[in-house]
């Protein structure tokens, strides 16, 4: 873990600024791009998306899109999150459940969610259901992998340190072996975050009636490319945004199962 | 619960208590072997120092005592009775930190070991915190690992080995990765420690000058591969000891000449160790 050094601060400011310039520069280019097409309808400037992402907001009903998004992500993260833990932790402690269910859980891994869209929708029909089966399915995985991952790097001399007490199996697995997976399970959450934003989009533009990814979808028919952009920004600012803060939360709240790992 | 292991004996007697019988170990597949013909006996009460170069293989002799790993041939018993495996009756004290639970504070990181053992909870507290005076940690017993100085997170381990009323204590190195003034502090602590509890101990070092601080009794290893013991050496400097005597000097110098007779010893050398 990086703690602040002396000298930290300056640092910050340094890294504050050159993170500033980078979007300044996207945010040239981009405006360079757009005067070079010279057509708004196709390439909007970004001053045009900016005041249509002021629209959506303004908007009371179009930006609750953004929360209905949000909620949806939230929910079947946790969901997904709780069921990859349970999947991910049977198939590392049990060995006759790691033979059976490991080939499975790579193969529906190595399937985008996207693809299962179409026959959620024939089975869950149009909305919440199909909305929440494709944001579980997203998140799932990554999770579930990375706690087996964890669950097989086992720490010698802790478990060494148990046995020389006659721990049993179970108190090694439940007070060891887990605790020593949490850093691995919080990798894989944290992907998963990432996965729930991009999978909810593609869902909700074809299974969806309302939500960030209907809004975009639904600009198309009044070819409003400026809030099509306008969804777009939001969608990178709420992900950036969540990523962070589960990263900070984490860190800060699960830091002594961290700690030691930089330790011989 | 067994009760206390409390020696009434004041010195260490002759008696062997753990021997290691004409032990030899190599991994599974690997042409030569790590220990070759190892014996050796420690005497009941006695703190015992193995001593030699890196890599010559005294964690090894360690683990096969503490049954982590077993002797590919000979054998290994304690009180008469061939060890098979860990057990609560030898603590081990880790070279390095990671045996800490790093999401446990020292408290219930020295617990571990009675919890394990299904101790009551009233005699569960009252041994903590004597393990904890003991070590002079009681004022940090709410910290977590990665809060506390290196000496402290071996004291924390002493600890929770001490809690155990293990009658014999392994230690692999245990000062190794501290600063040279911590090592002193805790070298002189954990002998005022073992004077009074007069358990059985086997340290492991490659420090000569730990090794007579500590060693009733000092084995001299040669170097790996197929390392072997080289002699045993008495230590009869009496305790406390002083790193400035005159007796310390002479016997440093001994203890020295014998490491490096060991590290040039002919491959095919055979000679028994004494």
């Amino acid at each position: 873990m990086n703690r602040a050094g002396p000298g930290a601060g300056h640092w910050r400011w340094q890294r504050l600024a050159l993170n500033v310039l980078a979007i300044l520069l996207a945010v040239l280019a981009w405006h360079g791009a757009a005067l070079w097409k010279d057509n708004l309808l196709i390439f909007p400037t970004p001053l045009t998306c900016l005041s249509a992402l002021g629209d959506v907001l303004s908007d009371p009903e179009r930006r609750d899109q953004l929360l209905i998004t949000l909620r949806r992500v939230v929910v079947g993260f946790a969901l997904g999150s709780a069921l990859g833990v349970a999947v991910g932790g049977l198939i590392g402690s049990v060995r006759s459940v790691a033979l059976t269910l490991e080939p499975v859980v790579h193969f529906l891994r190595s399937v985008t969610p996207v693809a299962w869209i179409v026959p959620a929708t024939i089975w869950l029909g149009v909305g919440e259901g199909s909305l929440r089966f494709i944001v579980v399915y997203a998140t799932v995985f990554p999770v579930a992998i990375n706690t087996l991952t964890g669950l097989t790097q086992v720490p010698v001399n802790k478990v060494r340190m148990a046995r020389t007490f006659g721990a049993s199996r179970l108190r090694i697995h439940a007070s060891i072996v887990l605790p020593s997976a949490v850093p691995y399970i919080v990798t894989g959450m944290r992907l998963s975050l990432g996965y729930a934003f991009m999978s909810v989009v593609a869902a909700e533009m074809v299974a969806g009636r309302d939500g960030i990814g209907f809004l975009i979808y639904d600009s198309r028919i009044f070819f409003d490319t400026a809030t099509m952009f306008a969804g777009i920004l939001l969608l990178g600012a709420a992900g950036l945004l969540a990523d962070r803060v589960f990263s900070v939360v984490t860190h800060r709240g699960l830091a002594r199962f961290y700690a030691g790992q930089v330790n011989t | 619960m067994t009760p206390p292991i409390t020696d009434s004996r004041p010195r260490p007697s002759d008696e062997a208590f753990v021997v290691i019988d004409d032990v030899s170990f190599a991994y599974p597949g690997s042409p030569q072997p790590i220990l070759r013909d190892v014996s050796l006996e420690l005497r009941r009460g006695e703190f015992f120092v193995l001593l030699g170069p890196s890599g010559c293989g005294k964690t090894t002799i360690l683990n096969q005592v503490a049954g982590f790993e077993r002797p590919t041939t000979g054998s290994i018993s304690m009180d008469g009775k061939p060890i098979t495996g860990p057990g609560p009756d030898r603590a081990v004290i880790f070279q390095g930190d990671d045996s800490l639970l790093g999401w446990l504070n020292v408290r219930d990181n020295v617990e571990f070991g009675l919890r394990a053992l299904r101790t009551p909870a009233a005699e569960r507290t009252r041994r903590v915190r004597q393990a904890l005076e003991t070590v002079e940690l009681d004022r940090q017993q709410g910290k977590f690992p990665h809060e506390l100085s290196g000496g402290m997170k071996q004291r924390v381990q002493i600890a929770r080995a001490l809690v155990v009323d293990a009658p014999v204590l392994l230690m692999d190195e245990p000062f190794g990765a501290l600063d040279a003034q911590t090592r002193t502090t805790l070298q002189d602590a954990l002998a005022g420690l073992w004077e009074q509890s007069q358990r059985t101990v086997l340290f492991i070092t490659h420090d000569i000058s730990e090794a007579l601080i500590l060693g009733d009794r000092i084995g001299v290893m040669t170097s790996g591969p197929a390392a072997r013991l080289q002699t045993v050496m008495d230590n009869p400097l009496p305790r406390p000891r002083a790193r400035g005597a005159a007796e310390f000097a002479e016997l440093y110098r001994e203890v020295e000449e014998a490491v490096t007779a060991a590290k040039s010893r002919p491959p095919a050398a055979a000679g028994e160790p004494g």
